[in-house]
């Protein structure tokens, strides 16, 4: 029997109770991980917010040269060409390095490879008062799933002015 | 008796466990490694290009350079030299942005003239390349 039977019961007890508590932050913590984005950002992903970052520019320099024009919307396509050629190459990987119908692999061998995994997207959409929202999907797999990265700018579009009839 | 004693220990080493995976948890810090090393100069590279194309007007496109003008006249000249991507301003100031590189170059979409796209491909063949554009803003967002 022990000496100091009730000290003793309780310190176990309360290591017991310590200890099953602690436990029990483990799925308290793995889900807080789950929910957190990943703190080191994958090559592939960072080749794809470039690749959004591309076309957004690109259809920046276009309205300064047109104001007038609104980027087309597009399904998802690839970027290069692809050795198939029964998918069309995005209209904003057209005119690509000063390749017309995209680039291809003869064109620059590594650059191609790098760029074959991801497809680019682009939807329009009206919001109020001549303010349209444009948002790039740059599409890719990685570890077998599925990935998307989207960039979105706000362009205005005034309509266009009506033409005066000279004499009136 | 010793059944107790045993199975505090046991319990105190669970808490201890437990303490130190929280401790990294919160503490956590990524290990460097080349991938992400590069990706920091690759997102250097990108913060000062696009510092500087927010207020250039012209871009002009040598043999592997790169030369952006602002409404003040002053220049930025980006050159590819031996595998090293230099950024150079007007007061002098030379800085290595990106070093063994394979191959890289710059391009001005024409006839406009107002997008410049630019391609790196490092040595390390396992490497990703940096490719992206970006309009000339003189200034404008």
């Amino acid at each position: 029997m022990s000496p100091h039977p009730g000290r003793g019961t309780s310190l176990f007890e309360l290591l017991l109770i310590a200890s099953v508590l602690s436990l029990s932050l483990a799925p308290l913590f793995y889900v807080i991980r789950l929910s957190r984005p990943p703190e080191v950002e994958s090559e592939m992903e960072f080749t794809a917010t470039l690749l959004a970052h591309h076309v957004l520019q690109r259809i920046v320099a276009q309205k300064f040269l047109s104001p007038d024009s609104l980027p087309s919307m597009t399904a998802e396509e690839p970027v290069v060409v692809t050795p198939e050629g029964y998918q069309v190459v995005s209209e904003y990987f057209r005119n690509f390095l000063g390749k017309d119908l995209g680039l291809e692999e003869n064109d620059n061998p590594k650059l191609y490879w790098a760029l074959k995994p991801f497809t680019c997207q682009v939807d329009t959409y009206y919001l109020d008062d001549y303010l349209y929202k444009v948002i790039v999907y740059i599409g890719y797999e990685e570890t077998g799933r599925r990935k998307r990265v989207f960039l979105e700018r706000l362009l205005d579009h005034q309509p266009p002015q009506p033409i005066l009839e000279i004499g009136k | 008796m010793i059944v107790e004693w045993f199975l505090a220990l046991v319990f105190i080493v669970i808490l201890g466990a437990t303490m130190l995976s929280v401790y990294k948890f919160i503490f956590y810090q990524p290990t460097a490694t080349s991938a992400t090393q590069m990706l920091a100069a690759y997102q250097n590279l990108f913060e000062r290009l696009e510092g500087d194309f927010r207020f250039a007007v012209k871009a002009d496109q040598g043999q592997d350079t790169l030369t952006l003008t602002d409404s003040r006249q002053q220049t930025v000249t980006y050159s590819l030299t031996d595998g090293t991507l230099s950024r150079k301003t007007d007061s002098g100031n030379t800085e290595a942005m990106l070093t063994s590189l394979h191959s890289g170059g710059f391009n001005i979409a024409s006839p406009s003239r107002q997008l410049v796209s630019i391609w790196l491909v490092p040595s390390d063949s396992f490497a990703s390349p940096f490719f992206t554009s970006f309009a000339l803003q003189g200034g404008k967002r």
